[in-house]
């Protein structure tokens, strides 16, 4: 068992296995050997990491090194039932655990983390995207009209 | 905690490379800094790379991607050179050329109107002929294949004397390819192989079911080399000669087991040669030369292997009439050892992956026929041929010390691409392949490279020369 340490001072106890989904932990046991004290996660709060942890639980068992495809087009925003059912929390949560997946070094979640937020961006026009996400447009009224011409002039040159 | 918070290379990296370029142009429209995220080069890299199917070894380029991707959609197919056997594809001077000059050579670059508007984002010179891939994965070749090969027995000693569709199997989308003297060879976006010295018999080539996936081809003279991601390199002779009418084999199978870097080094070890090889190493990219084969491994060692002896039979005083190309089929290596090794100082210093932190490829190799070219992000482009001595010093020039993204040979003429989108050759005239105009003539070599004037006011975005023939692809610069 290994105990893991949020930064607001919750000691978490997993095992071993699960621990080393994330690659930052696995490499700090192999450097530091068997040891009882516990691991300080110091960017990663205890709301977090509860839900990192439960991700790891039910992926224990996945073969460890997947490597994403980013050239194959349907598996880029794909997720399974499980993950899609995971991520249906607030956003301010959904970017937590990206950015914990991503200082833990967990691949697959990091995956499944902005596979989702490019799913909530896919299909919308700039003003839903902009409202979904909370974005204020700075741009001038100039900018915006390049940017329109612009858009016009990729579809034209894109469509097939 | 917003989306902007995230951290740079998590936006950039992980999350806007799902994106379709659509969305990516909705989400650059709502804030300068989405507009600005949106703009990077890296991102563009790889949403032409996927999206217009661009092949990833097809080049070396690192910038000016997002510019390419809009105007690449659709670029002008340019050939010139040696005219004979159609192989530049022009149909009106076989015309004008069967009245006044039946060679119908060019001298400058002149565009290849049959592809116009048929989205070609590759193009590969054979020995004769040339072959093209369009953003769809169809194949279209034109010139002639097999000439050598008597025309009682030849099948394709027909020319294809226009831009013709390759009859692969209907499903089948191709991601790379590669031509040698008279055969292509083909990658499909599901990782299969296929090869060909005829457009209409298609052969697939079994690859042993146990090795991990094909990630590139690359075409010798008369077969090719296979490599997949675990780095195990496989040969395959070219296609058998079909006769017409007669039934097409459907399937050839690659030489088994393959070679792997480790192999090399047991062997070398074996006869008591020093090797200087990282544990963890393997090969990573393959070019492809007469009967030789140039390999960069994941560390950046460049090494170099006769694969394929082949044997001509000798008989004194009489003539032998071949049923199949002389030296078929070739022999290939076993002792890695034996036949190459490292070249040293073409290698790179450090001991870092040539696929740097954001997939950036640091080093690349090309070849054709007896010239080889090793380039790296440093700039330096050390130039080669099938004779280099493995402790022989790079040759360089002082022309190709810019950005260059692809360096291209045909039998005694070569070109380099800049990044800028400039095509500079040297080498001997050969028939107008150096695209030279007049400024060149066939008694003189020109021993420096030379900027193709006649393409100023095109951006060149690939280049392939091959026997005596050139072609490129490019679009107009925006002035």
């Amino acid at each position: 068992m290994v105990q893991l340490l949020s930064s607001d001072n919750e000691t978490f106890t997993v095992d071993k296995q699960v621990a080393e989904r994330s690659i930052l932990i696995k490499n700090m046991l192999e450097d530091v050997g068997e040891s009882d004290a516990p691991i300080p996660l110091p960017n990663v709060t205890a709301k977090i990491l509860k839900k990192v942890i439960d991700w790891c639980e039910h992926h224990r068992g996945d073969p460890v090194s997947q490597q994403e495809e980013i050239n194959d087009r349907k598996r880029l925003t794909e997720i399974d039932e499980w993950d899609q059912k995971f991520m249906e929390v607030d956003q301010e949560t959904l970017f937590e655990i990206i950015l914990a997946a991503n200082y833990l070094d967990i691949k697959p979640l990091l995956d499944i983390g902005c596979k989702t937020v490019a799913n909530m961006i896919k299909g919308k026009s700039p003003e839903e995207i902009r409202r979904t996400f909370n974005i204020v447009n700075d741009f001038t009224p100039e900018v915006r009209q390049f940017g329109i011409i612009s858009h016009c002039y990729f579809l034209a040159m894109l469509s097939t | 905690m917003k989306l902007s918070d995230l951290p740079l290379d998590v936006l950039i990296q992980d999350l806007l490379p799902r994106l379709p370029y659509r969305a990516l142009i909705d989400l650059s429209k709502t804030s300068k800094f989405f507009y600005r995220l949106c703009g990077d080069e890296s991102l563009w890299k790889k949403l032409a790379l996927r999206e217009l199917h661009i092949p990833t070894y097809a080049t070396f380029r690192n910038r000016g991607w997002k510019d390419i991707f809009s105007k690449l959609h659709d670029p002008l197919v340019y050939t010139w050179g040696e005219g004979t056997y159609y192989r530049l594809g022009h149909t009106d001077t076989q015309l004008r050329g069967t009245l006044r000059n039946f060679r119908n050579d060019e001298s400058v670059p002149r565009e290849l109107e049959a592809l116009r508007g048929k989205k070609i984002v590759d193009l590969v010179a054979g020995g004769w002929f040339f072959h093209a891939l369009d953003r769809y994965g169809k194949v279209w070749a034109w010139g002639t294949l097999q000439v050598e090969w008597p025309i009682s027995r030849g099948a394709q000693t027909v020319p294809i004397k226009t831009p013709t569709v390759v009859s692969l199997p209907e499903d089948v989308s191709i991601e790379s390819i590669s031509c040698g003297r008279s055969h292509a060879v083909a990658l499909s976006t599901e990782g299969t192989v296929y090869h060909w010295n005829h457009i209409r018999k298609v052969q697939q080539v079994l690859i042993p079911e146990t090795t991990s996936r094909v990630i590139q081809v690359a075409a010798n003279w008369g077969y090719s080399s296979i490599l997949t991601e675990a780095g195990e390199l496989f040969f395959v002779p070219q296609p058998e000669n079909a006769l017409e009418g007669s039934p097409a084999n459907l399937t050839a199978e690659a030489t088994s087991p393959g070679v792997t870097l480790q192999n090399y080094i047991n062997d070398a070890q074996a006869m008591g040669q020093p090797v200087e090889a990282a544990d963890d190493d393997q090969f990573a990219l393959i070019a492809s030369m007469e009967s030789d084969t140039l390999i960069l491994t994941k560390k950046g060692k460049v090494y170099l292997f006769d694969t394929a002896h082949v044997d001509i039979p000798v008989i004194e005083g009489a003539r032998v009439e071949p049923d199949r190309p002389i030296g078929w089929p070739p022999l290939f290596i076993s002792n890695p050892a034996k036949t190459g090794g490292e070249l040293r100082h073409y290698s790179s210093l450090t001991h870092n992956n040539i696929v740097d932190s954001e997939g950036h490829l640091t080093m690349y190799i090309s070849a054709f026929y007896h010239n080889f070219a090793v380039y790296s992000l440093d700039g330096v482009v050390k130039l080669g041929s099938c004779g280099t001595p493995l402790d022989a010093q790079p040759r360089t020039m002082d022309e190709l010390n810019q950005d260059i993204c692809k360096v291209t040979f045909g039998d005694y003429h070569s070109g380099a691409l800049t990044t800028e989108g400039d095509l500079l050759t040297w080498g001997s005239h050969s028939r107008g392949a150096l695209g030279l105009g007049s400024e060149s003539s066939p008694t003189r070599e020109v021993t420096s490279p030379r900027k193709i004037e006649a393409l100023n006011d095109m951006f060149v975005f690939a280049a392939t020369f091959g026997g005596w023939h050139s072609g490129c692809l490019a679009f107009k610069r925006a002035h």
